[in-house]
C-alpha cells in the first residue's frame, strides 16, 4: 500500500517541474531546500548517481557512468530512466564534447545543503523573540494537537465544501477560484458550484496527492493572474516540507510573495499564525509532510504516521467486572 | 503473533538503517596521517547524504574503542535537553545528529582511564561493536510492523583484528548472514592481516575495499559505500574479491592457516587434543596417523 500512495504525490509534482523553463529551473536550484526536496523525488537509481558525482571534479562522459551499472538488461533500463529524469529536471546537463555533468548551480547547492554551509538560510528562519503573550490565557501557543487540530479542520472545510454538505464555514475565495480552475467543480447556473467527475477522482485520493494538486493549480493561478513569482512560490513550498512540526518560524526574510502565500495557505490548514498579523507562522503537520510521503493526519480515527506515538500511548484499557464477580482487564500488552 | 516479515527481498520504497561501526583507536589513528579529526568530516558529510537519500532513512553510529565500545548515536536522553536551537543554514535532522555525534565522540575521548587500563592496546572492541550494532537492528526490526526498514552495518576500520576476538566476531558473523545484514568494511589504514573483516563482507554479500588514498575518503564512501540494500542489485561496486580465509586457533588465539577441527562443533584447535574444550567430545588421532602423516 504504501508504495502506491507515494509514487502518486510524486509524479504531480514531477509532471509540473518537467514542464517548467531550464532557466526556471536553474533559478530554483539556487535554494539547498529546494534542491533537498526535488532531489527526493528522483528514482533510486538517479539519486545515487548525483551522490556519486556530487563531490568529483572528474570529467565524465555517459559511457563512463555506463560502467558504473551491472551488465544485464534491467539495470540498464533503470540506468536510462534515471538519466533520462535528470536531464528532464535539468540536474545533469550533457555538453557539446559528449560529456555530461551536474548543474553546477544545483552542485554547489546541494553540497551546502550536506555540509551546512552558506548563508541562505533555506531551512527556515526561526523566530527568536520571547512570545508576548505567553503568559495570558487568552493567547496560548499552540501545541501539537492544536496545529493538527487547525489543519484538520480547514483541510476538511475545503473536501466538505466540494460534496456539498451543508455547513457553517464556507471556504475563502482562493479556495473557489483554485477548484474551479482545477475542473474539480463547475459552475452550474443558479445553484452555485457543483463537483465534477475529477472532482469526486480527486476526493479518493490520499491527502498528500490532494494537497500537491491544490497547490500545483494554486501555482498555476497564481503565476497567470496574481504575477506571483513561480520560483519564490515553489522554494517555499520546498521549505515548509523541511520544517520541524511545532516549532514557530520568522516571517522575517520572506519574500513579499511568500508572505502573500501565508493567508491563502492558513486557510488551506498548511499553517497556523495566532494573528492574522502576526511575525510568526507554524507550519502543521500537512505542510511538514509535503516532501517526505508520509501521510498527514486528517481523520481522527486513525493516525498513519508512525512517529506519532501520542494516540498509541493514551489508548486506555479498561476493566469489566461481571455480576458473577468475574474480572476482565483490558490493558496494554507488554510485548 | 506476528506476520513473518520477509527481510531478505528490498523495495525501493523502504527506509534504509545504515549503522556505522567507526574505529577511533587513537595510537592507531595516529600512525597514519590521516587524522581522525579531517576523517571525522568525512563521514559526518557521508552521514548526511545517507540521511539527505530518502525521509524515512535512518542511522545510528558505534564508537569502536580500545577496551570498550559507545553508542554515538542514538542514546537515551540522560537530562533535560532543552536546547531546541534551529539553525536555518542547516537540515534540522543533519545538524541534530552531526552535532550529537561530535558531542559524544568528545566525551569519549576525554575518558582515558578506560584505554589506559586495557592491556591489548593495537585494536579496537570490534566484537563488542558488532554486537552492539546486531542488537539495535534487531530492536528497529521488531519494533517496525510492516518490515519497511531494511538495515545494514558499514566498518570503518584501521586497527587490526585481535586473534582474540576470532569467536565473538564470527559468532556475530553468522548472526548477521542469518538475518542478512550484509556488512561492508572500509579500511582506511592498516595492513589486512588478520582478516576477519574480510570474511564478514564476503560471508554477509558486502564489500570490502581498502583505501590507498585516505584523503578520499568522502567519495570513496559516496560511491561505493552509500547505496543502499536496493541499489546494489543494479551497481557494480568496487571491492576485494580475494578473500583470505585464516582463522584463530581456540586455544591459544594463534592465526593458523592448517590445523585441527572438532567433527562435532568445528571448533579449531592449533594442536591435537584428546577432548574438545568446547564440545566435551572425546577425540581421537587414529584417523590421523592412519593416513601416514602428522603434522
Amino acid at each position: 500500500m504504501p508504495t502506491v500512495i507515494v509514487a502518486h504525490f510524486k509524479t504531480n509534482i514531477y509532471e509540473y517541474l518537467e514542464a517548467l523553463q531550464k532557466s526556471t529551473l536553474d533559478k530554483l536550484y539556487e535554494e539547498p531546500a529546494t534542491c533537498l526536496a526535488i532531489f527526493r523525488l528522483l528514482p533510486s537509481l538517479a539519486r545515487q548517481l548525483v551522490m556519486s558525482l556530487l563531490f568529483s571534479t572528474q570529467i565524465m562522459s555517459k559511457a563512463d557512468l555506463r560502467q558504473w551499472i551491472k551488465n544485464d538488461k534491467e539495470s540498464l533500463s533503470k540506468f536510462e530512466e534515471a538519466l533520462d529524469k535528470l536531464q528532464k529536471l535539468h540536474i545533469m546537463i550533457e555538453q557539446e564534447n559528449k560529456t555530461i555533468a551536474l548543474n553546477s548551480s544545483f552542485k554547489q547547492k546541494f553540497q551546502e545543503c550536506l555540509t551546512g554551509g552558506g548563508t541562505h538560510q533555506s531551512f527556515g528562519k526561526l523566530y527568536n523573540k520571547p512570545h508576548r503573550h505567553s503568559q495570558s490565557n487568552s493567547h496560548k501557543l499552540p501545541d501539537i494537537k492544536t496545529l493538527d487540530e487547525h489543519a484538520k479542520t480547514k483541510w476538511e472545510e475545503i473536501l466538505h465544501f466540494m460534496v456539498g454538505t451543508d455547513r457553517m464555514n464556507s471556504p475563502g475565495a482562493s479556495v473557489l477560484k483554485v477548484v474551479t480552475k482545477a475542473n474539480l467543480m463547475r459552475e452550474k447556473e443558479g445553484k452555485g458550484l457543483e463537483i465534477t467527475n475529477k472532482g469526486f477522482q480527486f476526493l479518493l485520493q490520499d491527502v498528500n496527492t490532494q494537497v500537491w494538486a491544490f497547490l500545483i493549480q494554486y501555482l498555476d493561478l497564481a503565476s497567470e493572474m496574481l504575477h506571483m513569482n513561480v520560483v519564490e512560490v515553489l522554494n517555499f513550498f520546498f521549505m515548509l516540507g523541511s520544517l520541524e512540526l511545532g516549532q514557530d518560524y520568522s516571517v522575517e526574510g520572506l519574500t513579499d510573495t511568500q508572505r502573500q502565500l501565508l493567508d491563502d495557505l492558513t486557510n488551506y490548514g498548511l499553517i497556523y499564525r495566532p494573528k492574522k498579523s502576526s511575525k510568526r507562522y507554524y507550519p502543521t503537520r500537512l505542510a511538514t509532510t509535503l516532501t517526505s510521503g508520509n501521510s498527514a493526519i486528517v481523520s481522527n480515527s486513525s493516525s498513519n504516521n508512525p512517529t506519532d506515538d501520542d494516540d498509541s500511548a493514551t489508548e486506555q484499557g479498561f476493566i469489566i467486572v461481571e455480576t458473577n464477580y468475574k474480572l476482565y482487564a483490558y490493558t496494554i500488552s507488554i510485548f | 503473533m506476528s506476520v513473518l516479515k520477509d527481510t531478505a527481498t528490498v523495495n525501493e520504497e523502504d527506509a534504509n538503517l545504515l549503522v556505522l561501526i567507526i574505529d577511533t583507536n587513537p595510537i592507531v589513528w595516529r600512525k597514519s596521517n590521516f587524522s581522525l579529526k579531517e576523517a571525522l568530516r568525512h563521514i559526518l558529510v557521508f552521514i548526511n547524504a545517507h540521511l539527505a537519500l530518502k525521509h524515512d532513512n535512518d542511522v545510528a553510529i558505534i564508537a569502536s574503542h580500545v577496551g570498550v565500545s559507545k553508542f554515538l548515536y542514538p542514546i537515551p536522553m540522560t537530562h533535560e535537553n532543552s536546547d531546541k536551537t534551529i539553525f536555518p543554514n542547516m537540515y534540522q535532522k543533519f545538524r541534530v545528529i552531526d552535532e550529537k555525534v561530535i558531542a559524544n565522540m568528545s566525551a569519549l575521548f576525554e575518558d582515558v582511564d578506560t584505554p589506559n587500563n586495557y592491556p591489548d592496546k593495537a585494536s579496537s572492541m570490534m566484537a563488542g561493536a558488532l554486537s552492539m550494532a546486531l542488537c539495535y537492528i534487531n530492536r528497529i526490526t521488531k519494533a517496525d510492523e510492516i518490515g519497511h526498514v531494511k538495515s545494514r552495518i558499514l566498518i570503518i576500520s584501521v586497527s587490526p583484528d585481535s586473534p582474540y576476538q576470532y569467536i565473538s566476531i564470527m559468532n556475530c558473523i553468522f548472526s548477521a548472514q542469518k538475518l542478512c545484514i550484509p556488512i561492508d568494511v572500509c579500511k582506511v589504514y592498516g595492513s589486512d592481516t588478520p582478516v576477519f573483516l574480510q570474511q564478514a563482507s564476503h560471508i554477509t554479500g558486502g564489500k570490502y575495499l581498502k583505501l590507498e588514498m585516505p584523503q578520499g575518503l568522502l567519495q570513496f564512501l559516496m560511491i561505493a559505500f552509500l547505496p543502499d540494500r536496493y541499489n546494489k542489485k543494479y551497481l557494480c561496486l568496487p571491492g576485494e574479491e580475494r578473500v583470505d580465509f585464516g582463522a584463530a586457533c581456540f586455544c591459544h588465539k594463534k592465526i593458523i592457516d592448517v590445523g585441527y577441527v572438532c567433527s562435532v562443533c568445528l571448533s579449531i584447535f592449533c594442536r591435537p587434543l584428546d577432548e574438545c574444550s568446547t564440545c566435551r567430545t572425546r577425540l581421537t588421532l587414529t584417523s590421523v596417523r592412519q593416513n601416514g602423516r602428522v603434522i
